[in-house]
């Protein structure tokens, strides 16, 4: 018996690792399942080291910027001042819609999102491979966040928590192929599912043909799904194309947020609570 | 001299050590300097050398690690790399019964030939979680170009890793020393 095993030994021990590494795959695959003990382990001990890196280069892009800044700053100054004077036009016209937004608001009992508790991060990491779209911040269970929290920056929705340890956190992206919510046409108030293509862009599915949708259309989150606020925008409509007879329009949808410049976010504290 | 040491300690605890600061860049700097869908990859080095250079369990072992603290950082399935870096490991193993990496051209081409089996690996996983995810018209392309840029920086970290395996080495008591 002893001797069997020595002879197939490689065989053995090979089969042996793929077999745990295939059930470890089959667990995880098309779940949301919170962390285990050992991730939560691993990332607080990888999440220091990804923000000491961060602060590094952070510090060594602000230096850089700062000499450009420099050497550019009188021509921007005048043009600065130029758009100083239009911005405090357009905020008196913004403080007038608020005021009204709040009115309507009141009249139609909508909750109002600002209220909802909230918690900045920083992007501390990103994924290193290109099959996926995630990110690590800088925030975690200790500050409330959870798995399944929405995630958005001053842009729009940036993705949603998968994976929290004590003071980190994992983001999947909006971009992500696995990430997908409901949202609307602003404009027409018709109705579809975004889901991730990867990429930097985004497909709108379950948008009807006789359905009005144009390019340039700006979509939102709908808030039916439980994740995200209502009315968070998500992107732009970029494409519109007109394959085979199905019932639904091919559209391509241009991210609101710029994915590859995420520093900050916000996590919104209130999540879905995950289907048993 | 003899394929492998005298111990695998000093190059397990090397390949664990740059694989955890490899990891961190991975994510930080070399996700900074990527250019479009191309990126730096090295972690995929640290598992060729250990398929080559540790024995079955402790290559194994590696890949698991590297894979699984890749899996957390980034990765949409936990255990997806763990099981592409398992490919990689083993197929080395096998590899090494036959063929030596001493030289650069060879690292170079095993790395190029890895990181396609890991991507693939990682393609077939993603696409049997995804079902209707459509396959780029560019991606073989993208493949090819990733494999090419990590065999291309393929020696530098093949020399990074042998730096440190040899300074474990020299502070790792010999067997004289250890009172074998």
């Amino acid at each position: 018996m002893l001797g069997l095993v020595r002879r197939y030994r490689f065989a053995i021990i090979t089969a042996a690792f793929l077999l745990g590494g295939l059930t470890l795959f089959s667990v995880n695959a098309g779940r949301d399942l919170e962390s285990s003990w050992l991730g939560r382990l691993i990332l607080e001990v990888i999440g220091p080291a990804q923000r000491a890196v961060t602060v590094v280069g952070d510090s060594i892009g602000d230096v850089w910027d700062r000499y450009f800044a420099l050497v550019h700053a009188a021509r921007q100054n005048e043009e600065l001042k130029r758009q100083v004077a239009f911005y405090r036009q357009q905020q008196t016209d913004v403080e007038e819609l608020k005021l009204s937004n709040l009115r309507l608001k009141k009249l139609l009992a909508l909750k109002d999102t600002s209220s909802l508790p909230q918690v900045a991060a920083q992007v501390v990491g990103t994924d290193p491979t290109k099959q996926f779209r995630t990110v690590i911040i800088d925030k975690g269970q200790s500050e409330g966040v959870r798995s399944q929290m929405p995630v958005i920056n001053s842009q729009g929705v940036v993705g949603r928590v998968i994976w929290a340890s004590r003071n980190y956190a994992k983001v999947l992206l909006l971009v992500d192929p696995n990430a997908a919510m409901d949202v609307l046409v602003q404009r027409s108030r018709a109705r579809g599912v975004v889901e991730g293509a990867g990429a930097d862009s985004l497909r709108l599915k379950y948008v009807l043909h006789n359905d009005d949708v144009a390019a340039g259309d700006r979509l939102v989150a709908t808030g039916a799904d439980g994740v995200f606020p209502k009315g968070v925008l998500v992107g732009f409509v970029r494409a519109i194309k007109q394959e085979g007879k199905g019932v639904f329009q091919h559209i391509e949808v241009e991210p609101a947020v710029d994915f590859d410049r995420l520093e900050e976010v916000l996590v919104i504290l209130q999540r879905r609570e995950l289907d048993e | 001299m003899s394929k492998r040491e005298d111990t695998p300690w000093p190059r397990l605890l090397a390949t664990s050590l740059l694989g955890f600061v490899l990891t961190v860049f991975s994510t930080t700097l070399f996700a900074w300097w990527s250019m479009g869908a191309l990126k730096l990859q090295p972690v995929v080095v640290l598992v060729v050398s250990a398929g080559f250079r540790l024995p079955l369990v402790g290559a194994c072992a590696v890949a698991v690690l590297l894979g699984y603290m890749n899996d957390l950082v980034g990765g949409g399935v936990l255990g997806l790399q763990v099981l592409a870096y398992l490919m990689v490991a083993i197929g080395c193993a096998v590899a090494q019964r036959k063929l030596e990496i001493n030289s650069w051209p060879f690292q170079m081409m095993l790395v190029g030939v890895m990181t396609l089996v890991a991507q693939l690996a990682m393609i077939g996983g993603v696409m049997l979680v995804n079902r209707g995810q459509v396959v780029p018209l560019s991606l073989p392309l993208v493949l090819a170009s990733q494999a090419f840029l990590s065999a291309l920086t393929a020696p530098v970290f093949f020399g990074l890793l042998e730096a440190l395996v040899g300074l474990f080495s020299r502070l790792w008591p010999s067997r004289g020393q250890a009172g074998g």
